[in-house]
Formats: structure tokens, sequence, C-alpha cells
């Protein structure tokens, strides 16, 4: 075949890959769903088989009615206090919730109601995970009581009725919160066309169950009412508080007085140790002062809100019951995040106040909803974590459940925080000087250039650095490249010159070098020695590589446009005749000695 | 065969292979289509590149390659300023 044809056909085949590139590029599909038809399922294309899954919902329905249908027995056996049941029921609900999770995030589905969906049922297991935790703590409650009540001690009794009211209060705000989750689980499942009435079940357990706790502890007020408590107690100690209530950060002041009766005069005993309890748990330590009196303070800091019973203990001897009542506060969780570095590090850092600063207070970094890392805050009531993210954009939202405090729950606004490979390079240069961006652009481009400089100029089998490091200009008279040190011309003498007898003095001048080889090797191998030197140097001037790959009549052709071109043109017509033609006469001798002055002097005007 | 046939043919069959790789990676980017014809083409004139002469068709090349890593250069500074404004 011709090496025309050739060329034509691989032209051919060339711009008939590229057409058929153009026709794909704006949809590249190699199947396309509306027009092919897969003979089996070995041919389907996996990208058309996602586009299939994220726009039905046939794998994901199946798992929220089974998340719907979980929740109603969870609160029945709550209710009919079957502790293990509820237990097994809220395994399996918890597992459902992680298979939709799952799917959520292996279909890539986005869309807000079946995240709104997910997040009102973890919320849900969390609540129903704390109704059934409240029960079993209502349930030992009530044995408590009936002991103490059995008992006749009025103290302790009262002591488990404020634990049983608090125990109660919150159960009536958990029910409240998951009336507002199932609200919003309903109204998406409805959407779906998914049935809800287990959901809606669970729901009115819910409410029956605490309308029985509220029924059940109106039964035993009356009941205790209707007891009547001898008084054994001595009342030898004495409490008072205050102020009788107080909110997060306040400090109470409890004091009081040991006396004994003598006869008719009453004296305080001093020495005497005294333990204040709240709750039934000893809070503080003290003794009492010369005159019988004590006093400490209790500051309200990890203690739920309502109502608690306070009472001060000496030995047998116990003080009246006082009550102290705490009052709920709201709070502000904040939360600042920096910038990832480039092992995709940041670091959060936020503050919870209530009316002050809340020291020593659980905090949950929440990432993504998923991720949940646990802090605490300082005595300045501060927190300070690092967390690693991996690549991609995440929210971070600080949460303070508030949990064992007098002090309502809340949460920081959420930060999103972008972890790309772009960010993880290290920045060299600040973005936010302008003049900065056009000076990179051009060292970019420069280098660039540069190399592409380099890539023109340089030599194959030369080291990296080899035409960088040579030492520009050539001086006049040597040849423009280096090639002639190494290079032997097939035929020519003058290379074993040197190696024969005493090297050549470095400034000997070209008639000089002439002469000696002239002397030692004849006319041929003088005449090469003259040629390469005004090659050279034209060569040089003309600015033509590899000069050396040119014969004497290229690299004559190749001068033109200059004085010296038409000297060195003649001395190359002599030279051929001398180097290749034999004719080495004294004549021609001679005539070739004239061309040599002649260029010389005609390249030494021009290169002096 | 000559060095300057059996080079087209090789280009050409790197370029196939780029493309068909493309189209089933569902992924056709003019960028990396570029930039990989530039490594080839770099390879393939080192390769057929010789030490004494320099042919007309290779300084041409050579020319070609060289415009080739400029336009390369400014997709990199446009990659800077894409980080830069990020």
């Amino acid at each position: 075949m011709r090496s025309d044809a050739k060329y034509a056909l691989i032209a051919a085949l060339s711009l008939g890959v590229l057409l058929a590139l153009g026709l794909f590029l704006s949809s590249p599909l190699l199947y396309t769903l509306e027009k092919d038809t897969f003979p089996s399922r070995f041919h389907d294309n996996t990208n058309v088989l996602k586009m299939q899954s994220l726009n039905s919902t046939t794998d994901v329905l199946p798992l929220m009615q089974d998340l719907l249908d979980s929740t109603g027995p969870v609160v029945l056996s709550i209710r009919i206090n079957d502790i293990e049941q509820a237990r097994r029921d809220l395994e399996l609900f918890a597992k459902s919730r992680g298979s939709l999770n799952n799917l959520i995030v292996k279909l890539d589905m986005s869309a807000s109601e079946m995240e709104e969906f997910s997040k009102s049922k973890a919320l849900q297991q969390q609540l129903l995970t704390e109704l059934l935790n409240s029960s079993v703590s209502l349930d030992s409650l009530e044995n408590l009581e009936i002991r103490y009540r059995d008992q006749n001690n009025p103290d302790m009794l009262m002591s488990v009725q404020y634990e049983g009211d608090a125990l109660r209060k919150k159960v009536q705000e958990l029910y409240n919160q998951y009336q507002v989750e199932t609200g919003k689980v309903t109204a998406i499942s409805t959407k779906f066309g998914l049935d809800v009435t287990e959901e809606e079940k669970g729901l009115l357990e819910f409410g029956s169950y605490v309308q029985e706790i509220d029924r059940n502890r109106n039964q035993q007020d009356a009941l205790n009412r209707a007891i009547d408590f001898p008084i054994r107690r001595s009342s030898q100690l004495s409490l008072l508080l205050n102020p009788e209530s107080g909110v997060y950060g306040d400090r109470i002041e409890c004091f009081g007085y040991y006396f004994s009766l003598y006869g008719y005069r009453i004296e305080g005993v001093p020495g005497k140790e005294v333990t204040v309890f709240l709750d039934n748990a000893p809070v503080s330590s003290t003794v009492t002062d010369e005159l019988g009196s004590y006093r400490v303070t209790i500051p309200i800091e990890r203690i739920p809100a309502g109502p608690h019973s306070l009472y001060a203990q000496s030995g047998t001897t116990l003080s009246d019951i006082q009550t102290l009542k705490i009052q709920p506060v709201g709070s502000a969780t904040t939360l600042v995040v920096t910038r990832p570095n480039s092992n995709g590090d940041v670091t959060c850092t936020g503050s919870v106040t209530a009316n002050r600063p809340v020291r020593l207070a659980p905090v949950q970094l929440v990432r993504d909803t998923t991720h949940i890392t646990e802090v605490s805050t300082d005595a300045r009531g501060q927190f300070k974590t690092t967390l690693r993210l991996p690549e991609g954009r995440h929210t971070i939202v600080a949460r303070f459940s508030g949990e064992g405090f007098p002090i309502t729950a809340s949460e920081s606004t959420p930060q999103v925080v972008d972890v790309s490979i772009r960010q993880m390079i290290p920045s060299v240069i600040s973005p936010d000087t302008k003049w900065e961006i056009p000076m990179v652009i051009a060292g970019t481009l420069l280098l660039f250039i540069g190399i592409a400089w380099y890539y023109i100029r340089r030599e194959p089998g030369r080291g990296t650095f080899d035409l960088l490091t040579r030492a520009e200009p050539t001086p006049p008279g040597t040849p423009a490249t280096d090639l002639s040190a190494s290079y032997v011309e097939p035929g020519a003498d003058e290379p074993r010159a040197p190696s024969a007898g005493t090297p050549p003095p470095p400034d000997e001048s070209l008639l000089a070098r002439y002469a000696r080889i002239l002397k030692a090797e004849g006319l041929s191998a003088a005449a090469w020695v003259v040629y390469r030197q005004f090659a050279g140097r034209v060569a040089n001037e003309m600015f033509i590589p590899k000069h050396t790959a040119l014969t004497p009549r290229e690299l004559s052709r190749s001068c033109i446009e200059r004085p010296f071109c038409r000297a060195f043109s003649s001395f190359v017509s002599t030279y051929e005749r001398v180097r290749y033609g034999g004719q080495r006469s004294v004549a021609m001798q001679e005539e070739f000695e004239s061309r040599i002055h002649s260029t010389q002097s005609e390249l030494e005007k021009r290169l002096p | 065969m000559k060095k300057k046939v059996l080079s087209a043919i090789v280009l050409f069959i790197w370029l196939v292979i780029i493309s068909v790789f493309s189209v089933l990676a569902y992924r056709i980017d003019l960028e990396i289509f570029f930039v990989l014809w530039l490594i080839g083409i770099l390879v393939i004139v080192e390769l057929m590149d010789t030490r004494f002469s320099l042919p007309r068709y290779l300084r041409y090349i050579k020319y070609l390659v060289a415009a080739g890593i400029i336009l390369f250069g400014g997709i990199v500074a446009i990659k800077v300023l894409e980080i830069l404004a990020q």
C-alpha cells in the first residue's frame, strides 16, 4: 500500500472516531432506557438500574411500613407492664430503623421527606427508650412508697413521692414530644399511601398510659392523706432555707440550730456533725459552732427542675423536711468550627449558657445526624475538641440535652464544613491578596513556556541539565556543539594527532594549528581541522543546530544573506576538492591557504 | 516500517484506547483527553528521536509538543485559579 493511502486511511479512521465521540458528547450512553430491550439481566446497564432504584420507592416502602407497625406494640407492652416484651419490641424497632437508614444511604436518597421520616423515627426510638426506663423507675418507686407507708416513715415517703412526681412530669414531656413526632411521621406516611393505624394506636396507648400514672398518683395521695402519721421525730435540729426556690447557678443557704432542752432552758450543742440531704442523698456536711448553729451552702447545678426534699441529720436526730423548688431556665448552645487542615481536622469550640455559663455539661457534637462525639464543658462553660472529617460536605451541630440539669435542651445553629482534596492542599498564597493571583498565573505559564523551550532545544541522549549548564554563548572560533570533542569523522586523521604527540596549546591560533597538522599529517587532515573551525563559527552565527550532521555543501547553502557567506562558499568549494577530490598539489595548497585567509578575514570582520 | 508511519499508527491506537475507556467510564473530559494525548505523543517522540540529525517532520512534531506543553500550562493555571476562587 502506498504511504499516501496509509495516511489517508489513518486520517479517515481518526475522523470517524472523533465524529462518533462528538455524537455522544451531550449524553454519553451506551444503552438507553427508552429504546433498548435487554435480552438478559447481564445486559442491564448498572447506571440505569441506579436511576430506576432512585425513581421508585418499592424497596423503601416495605421498610417504612415495618417501622410504622413497630411503635404501637412497644407502647402497649410498656402500658401492660411487660418490660421484657417491650425491650424485645424496641430492639426490633431499632433493627428496622437501621435497615431503613442503610437503604437510604445505599440508594443515595436525599429527599427531604425521607430524611424527615428517618429523623422522626430516630427521635421516637429515643423517646420510647426513655419511656421504658421511666416506667421501670416508676414501678420501683411505687414499691418503695408502699414499703415506707407500711413502715410509717413519712420522710422517705415524701422523698419518694417527689421523685415520682418528677418522673411523671418527664413522662408527660415525653408524650408531648412523641405526639409531635408521630404527627410528622403520619403526614409523610399518608403521602406515600402507607397504613398508619398502628402508629396512631401507639400514640393513643401512650396517652392512656400517661393518664393511668396520673390516676395512680391521685389515688395514692388520697391514701396518704387517710393515714395519720405519728410524729416520732425529735425537734432538736432545725433547718431553714434561703431562698426556698432558685434556678441554675443560684446558691441555697441552709442553716439551723442543734439544741437540747435542759429543764426549761434551751441550749445549743456545739461540735455536732450535721449532714444535709437532698432527695435522700448527702450533699454537704458541717459541724455546729459554739452556739450550736450550722450553715451550709448548696449550689444549684446538676439537680433536675421541680420540688426536692431537703433535711438535716445529726446522728439519729432529724430536722423537719423542707422543700426546695428549682425552676427550669432556658439555655443557648453555640458552636464555631474552623476550616479543615490538610488532614481534614477541624476544631470545634463553643459554649453552653443558661442564665450563666453551664459548668461540666455534657455536649453532643452530632455530625451528619449519624456520628456523635461527646464532650464536656469546662468551668467557664466552654468546650473545645478536634474532629477528623472524611472528604465531603458535613453538617455539625452541638446539642445540649439538659438531662439532669434544671435547664431546657438547646442546640447550636448547624455549621457546614466542606472537606475536599483541594482544601487539603496547603495554601501558600492567601486568596485575599488580589495581586498575587496574576503573579501565580504568570509564574505557572512562564514555567511551562520554559519547559517547552527546553524541550525544543534539548538534544536526545544528553543529561537532563546539560543544556542548562552549558556555557552560552559559544566562544568564537569553537564549534557550536560539543560534538567536535568526541565525534570522529570517518577517515579523518586529526584526532590521532593529539594522541600521538603532545596536546595542542590552548591559545594556539588557527593558522599555527593548520601548519602543525599540515606538517604532521598532510593537507587533507589540516583542511578538515580548518573546515571544522569555520563550520562551527558559521553555524554559531547562523543559529544552525546540529551542523555536524550537514555536509560542507549543505552548510554552505544554509549560509545566506551574510557578508562572509561568499568567502565561506569559495572556501568550501576548495575544501571539497582537497578533501574529497584528492587534489593536494602545491598550487591547490596555495589556493586553499588563500581561501583560509579570505574567509578568516571576512569572519573576523563579522565576528571580531 | 518507517518510524514516521509507525509513530502515527501508535498514536492513533493510543487515542482509540483513551476514547473507548472514556466512553465506557461515561466521562468524556476534553482536558483529560488532551493530557493523555500529550503524554502519548511525548513518549512516542522520545522513542523515535535521533541523536545526530533532526528530520523536518520531527522538528514540526516537537513544535507541536511544545505548544501542547504551553496549553497544559494554561490548564494548570486555570485549575490554580479555581482553587484560589474557593
